[in-house]
């Protein structure tokens, strides 16, 4: 082979070093952490890329049952006893998108963006 | 010879890619936030099986809210505040044997037995806030003390009038459980946040030590300097956490059981660091009612047990001797030395 085609094969493995460390690391994961509000208070909260099993969270209302799913990198409102289905119909949550809401349930759910100087806060 | 070379390279840049996916695995942690105790909760462990981890952890911090809660009707502090008697669950007796034993080394500054005093100052969320009369606060006195408190393994009983809240010890036993369990999944690098009470399990993931902020008192969203610890509990007790005014005076939720009045000891807040998460969360509010100088006596005879930072009424920092390494600021503090 020649150099050409050896230094091409490093650059390709370098960049691929990168990418693969940015990616673990974080770097582009902002906005994967999903946020539950019902009626203005947190329910939870999950960090979407560290799921390893889907989770399903199920909250109640005066509208009924709402099934929420969290699977690795997306989250989405499966069923909901409501006439409307609005939030069902949403789908999933996407960086950038609009938040699901459930208006009956008062319920929330939207993506937020991990920022912090120190890890954690006492007083 | 030149293809050997650039094999040699080839391998190196081999080596160079698998210790990059190494290092980048497991460093986000798997996190639940949650309501419990009050308090909203976070739960973040690193590394393989966090998630299993956090759950359990999370399902053990709400448990004993249930049985600890003054407030839920099924706790079995609510029973025994009610009917004066119950037969303890192991946790609940754990928690009042060790409530006893900070009681007796700090002479009576932790009492959990402080229920009347707290309810005549409306210090519960069905309660209004209100300064009571004397008279009032005297007669609640009469009804605070440990000798007003049988314990033993079997039954948990106490005086008519008298009542039990475990708001000053319970975070910190749920924390300690918590990491026990976090410890028993496999977990070393965690990071639990109780309201106010922290708990850094291990170190972080690089093995670096957990930098844990100090809320500045006059300024919540501020902080006043930073404490680097691993596997410590850090807890702050502080005035400015729940207070409410009348008459342009301020009254405090962490009342001096000796006087029936908020604690007037000349601190704004005091931060515990301690291996003993239940003993930090007793030793937060008991040295916050002592005041400085009692407390620095208290910490030369038990230094082996416990690190302190203080936060004085006129903003002035105090830290103990084994706590100046750990601790960044940016004001010079005060050492007390053990």
């Amino acid at each position: 082979m020649k150099n050409r085609t050896w230094i091409i094969i490093f650059a390709l493995l370098i960049t691929l070093c990168i990418c693969l460390y940015a990616f673990s690391s974080g770097m582009f994961l902002k906005g994967s952490t999903a946020v539950i509000y019902q009626d203005g208070r947190l329910v939870e909260k999950i960090n979407l890329d560290t799921l390893t099993d889907s989770r399903k969270i199920v909250l109640t209302g005066d509208a009924g049952e709402n099934v929420i799913i969290a699977e690795k990198g997306s989250i989405k409102m499966l069923s909901a006893q409501c006439a409307d289905q609005v939030c069902v119909n949403h789908g999933e949550l996407k960086k950038g998108g609009t938040p699901i809401v459930c208006l009956p349930n008062k319920i929330v759910i939207r993506l937020e963006e991990d920022a912090s100087e120190y890890d954690g806060k006492t007083g | 010879m030149k293809r050997l070379r650039l094999l040699k390279i080839f391998s190196v840049f081999l080596v160079l890619l698998v210790l990059c996916c190494l290092a980048s695995c497991g460093t986000q942690p798997y996190s639940s936030e949650f309501f419990a105790m009050d308090t909203v909760m976070t739960v973040s462990a690193y590394g393989k099986n966090s998630q299993q981890a956090v759950g359990s952890a999370q399902e053990e911090i709400c448990r004993l809210d249930g049985l600890f809660s003054v407030e839920k009707t099924e706790s079995e502090i609510y029973e025994l505040n009610s009917n004066k008697t119950i037969a303890p669950s192991e946790d609940t007796y754990r928690v009042f044997k060790k409530a006893k034993e900070i009681y007796n080394m700090t002479d009576g500054a932790f009492d959990i037995t402080v229920e009347p005093l707290e309810k005549a100052w409306g210090f519960y969320s069905s309660l209004e806030n209100r300064v009571p009369a004397q008279q009032e606060i005297d007669l609640a006195l009469e009804h605070t003390g440990f000798d007003k408190l049988n314990i033993s393994e079997e039954k948990v009983a106490v005086n008519n009038d008298c009542a039990v809240d475990l708001g000053g010890i319970a975070k910190g036993y749920a924390s300690g459980k918590a990491t026990e369990i976090l410890k028993e999944n496999g977990v070393t690098s965690a990071l639990i946040s109780l309201g106010g009470n922290v708990r850094a399990v291990g170190a972080k993931p690089d093995g670096s030590p957990w930098i844990i902020a100090i809320a500045n008192p006059d300024d919540n969203a501020e902080t006043s300097g930073t404490l680097s610890v691993k596997d410590r509990a850090v807890v702050t007790s502080g005035g400015y956490q729940r207070y409410f005014e009348e008459n342009g005076q301020i009254y405090h939720h962490i009342i001096d059981t000796k006087t029936g009045y908020p604690a007037k000891s000349g601190l704004k807040s005091v931060t515990i660091v301690s291996g003993d998460d239940t003993l930090a969360d007793g030793l937060s509010t008991a040295l916050f009612v002592m005041g400085l100088e009692k407390s620095a006596e208290f910490y030369r005879g038990n230094s082996g047990l416990f690190g302190a930072v203080f936060i004085t009424d006129e903003n002035e920092i105090y830290v103990t001797e084994n706590l100046k390494n750990s601790l960044s600021s940016s004001q010079t503090p005060k050492v007390i030395l053990a």
